[in-house]
């Protein structure tokens, strides 16, 4: 068997096993990680070296610089507060508490972890519809599809842009330029839809609206002197990655200057704030590069991306496009890390060729951010809003995930395919 | 002193085919908040705790925050009833495993069942499993304070 094939097939069977479950992804990544070294040495095509320097620090830095700062926040209740704050002064309206609740997780998700975002605000929703006597499915659903939009739009929302931003050298405000107008636009679009997909839900009368006003935002707020200590270091954090380029600094040193700030200011107790570092994104991320380095040692992606320039008739405009659909729709299926992942190294070769790929980066940024709503298992923040779901009265199931997610997914997809192919030239430089 | 010399003889025990409607009406006739479930035989089968029918009404979100000190009206949750489906359902569908002492059991071990497993009542049995009796925090308790009392004027 050729290097290649293997390397493949180590790639492949950690997917099929982060896709169906049956070992956790991290394990399934660390497994085939070793596996891609072992193999490598065996054969000779990759060696320990190379899998350190296939690991991108500058990405993992920056999640965990960031996640160092949400560690931070998480105790404080500033997110909880946002959400009671939410809850009473929609006045029991559903149509108010959803553009309240998703705005407030879109907000939030630009700039930090979605996952934690959604963990935080769901269960806060969860009671203030059971307070209302409204079911809390439809802003569940809202929080995870807008949280996975509005990730989109900045460099620091969500893991593929850190990638994609590490890799193809975009700066914070790249994403601000490009991005985030299109997804400001997808962003209306999935509320609209939301609103009337969920129209039977929204004109629902609810039970018990006054009982919103029962809701104390600031006791919700645990730590208050804490919380506006973390805010104010993510501010700065903010106009650093404004800044980035004059200042000549990377993303990942602001993260960990602003870390490393907040620390000194809270002065939280470090054991349980390392607690809250999630260890094992950043073990899966690890493995996955080690894993991609390995194809790339192979030639196998490099074959690729020469078999990709051989497609006659495909303008460049249209290929992105293309791309946009292909890594949206496996981006439903499979987490969209590993596929971000094995994608940039072909990005990079088809550079290597002479081929623009600039707007590549925007089209993998758009379909892997978007595509995850399209199914029940395609994003984290979905996977965890519907666990949390399962623990009430009213699951969400896959077919009324789906009801909603594909429609949202196919549209906004829709959407940036087309302001992608109608204002190319923007997405060129 | 053991179990058997202060618990109440006469228990109201429930038939595990009987609805969740019909245990909830026997614990509201009797003003009792444990119901030993039995099989037709009389033998101890389960345990029904008012705690586990108020848990078909009580708010979801209780197992997901973690205080909820910011919430002074419960609003719609506050009147909330068990579906009729649900309450159709038998007594087995939300009863817990049979957690007993036998009639021979010391006082200090049969509280100490009571607090490691959040009960407050213990069903008794017999040597055949058969319920015998039923014996609540307080019954144990005050006989575990009677023993201080009477080992003080001894002294």
């Amino acid at each position: 068997m050729s290097p290649g094939l293997v390397a493949g097939l180590i790639f492949s069977l950690s997917l099929l096993l982060i896709f169906t479950e049956k070992l956790n992804r991290t394990i399934s990544s660390f497994i085939g990680a070793v596996a891609m070294i072992g193999f490598g040495i065996l054969m000779g095509f990759y060696s320990e070296a190379e899998a350190i320097a296939a690991i991108d620090f500058e990405t993992l830095g920056l999640l965990f610089g960031m996640m160092v700062l949400v560690a931070l926040l998480e105790p404080t209740g500033f997110i909880q507060f946002l959400a009671v704050w939410a809850g009473r002064i929609s006045g029991g309206s559903s149509f108010r508490l959803l553009v309240l609740l998703g705005s407030i997780t879109t907000v939030l998700s630009m700039f930090l972890d979605n996952v934690t975002t959604v963990v935080l605000i769901a269960p806060v929703t969860v009671l203030i519809s059971e307070l209302v006597g409204v079911s809390a499915v439809p802003f569940l659903v809202a929080e995870a599809i807008l949280s996975n939009t509005g990730g989109t739009a900045t460099l620091v929302g969500d893991p593929p842009n850190v990638l994609i931003a590490s890799a193809a050298n975009l700066s914070f405000n790249d994403f601000l330029t490009h991005s985030l107008p299109a997804i400001a636009v997808a962003w209306v679009a999935s509320l609209l839809m939301l609103k009337y997909l969920y129209r039977d839900e929204m004109a629902k009368k609810p039970t018990s609206s006054q009982a919103v006003l029962g809701l104390d935002p600031k006791q919700a707020l645990e730590q208050p002197q804490a919380a506006r200590r973390v805010l104010i270091v993510l501010l700065g954090a903010l106009i650093l990655f404004l800044l980035q380029e004059p200042l000549h600094v990377t993303p990942s040193f602001i993260a960990f200057f602003a870390a490393a700030i907040a620390l000194v200011w809270v002065r939280p107790d470090v054991n349980l704030t390392l607690q809250r570092i999630e260890w094992s994104v950043l073990v899966f991320f690890a493995a996955l590069f080690v894993m991609v380095g390995g194809l790339e040692a192979t030639g196998v992606l490099h074959q690729f991306a020469t078999a990709l320039l051989k497609i006659n008739g495909v303008s460049d405009r249209l290929f992105g496009v293309l791309l946009i659909w292909v890594v949206a729709l496996l981006s439903a299926v499979v987490d969209n890390v590993p596929i971000t992942i094995a994608i940039i190294p072909i990005i990079l070769d088809l550079g290597g060729a002479g081929m623009n790929t600039a707007p590549l980066w925007w089209a993998l940024a758009f379909g892997a951010g978007l595509g995850g709503n399209g199914t029940i298992i395609g994003s984290t923040a979905t996977i965890v809003v519907v666990s949390l779901s399962e623990r009430t009265h009213t699951p969400i199931t896959s077919a009324s995930w789906s009801r909603v997610g594909i429609p949202v997914m196919l549209v906004t997809c829709g959407i940036v395919s087309a302001i992608f192919y109608l204002a190319y030239p923007l997405f060129t430089r | 002193m053991i179990i058997k010399q202060c618990m109440k003889q006469e228990v109201v025990s429930i038939q595990d085919e009987q609805s969740i409607a019909q245990s909830a009406h026997i614990m509201v006739e009797h003003h009792i908040g444990t119901l030993p479930v039995t099989d037709s035989r009389g033998i101890l089968t389960g345990l029904v705790q008012m705690r586990d029918l108020l848990d078909l009404v009580m708010p979801d979100f209780l197992g997901l925050v973690h205080d909820f000190d910011f919430v002074h009206d419960f609003g719609a949750v506050e009147t909330r009833l068990p579906s009729p489906e649900k309450l159709a359902k038998p007594v087995r569908t939300i009863m817990h495993s049979p957690i007993s002492v036998d009639e021979n059991c010391g006082l200090l071990r049969a509280m100490a069942i009571l607090y490691t497993n959040h009960l407050l009542d213990v069903p008794v049995i017999d040597q055949t499993g058969r319920l015998v009796g039923i014996a609540s925090r307080v019954d144990i308790g005050v006989a575990l304070l009677e023993n201080w009392e009477i080992a003080q004027k001894g002294s």
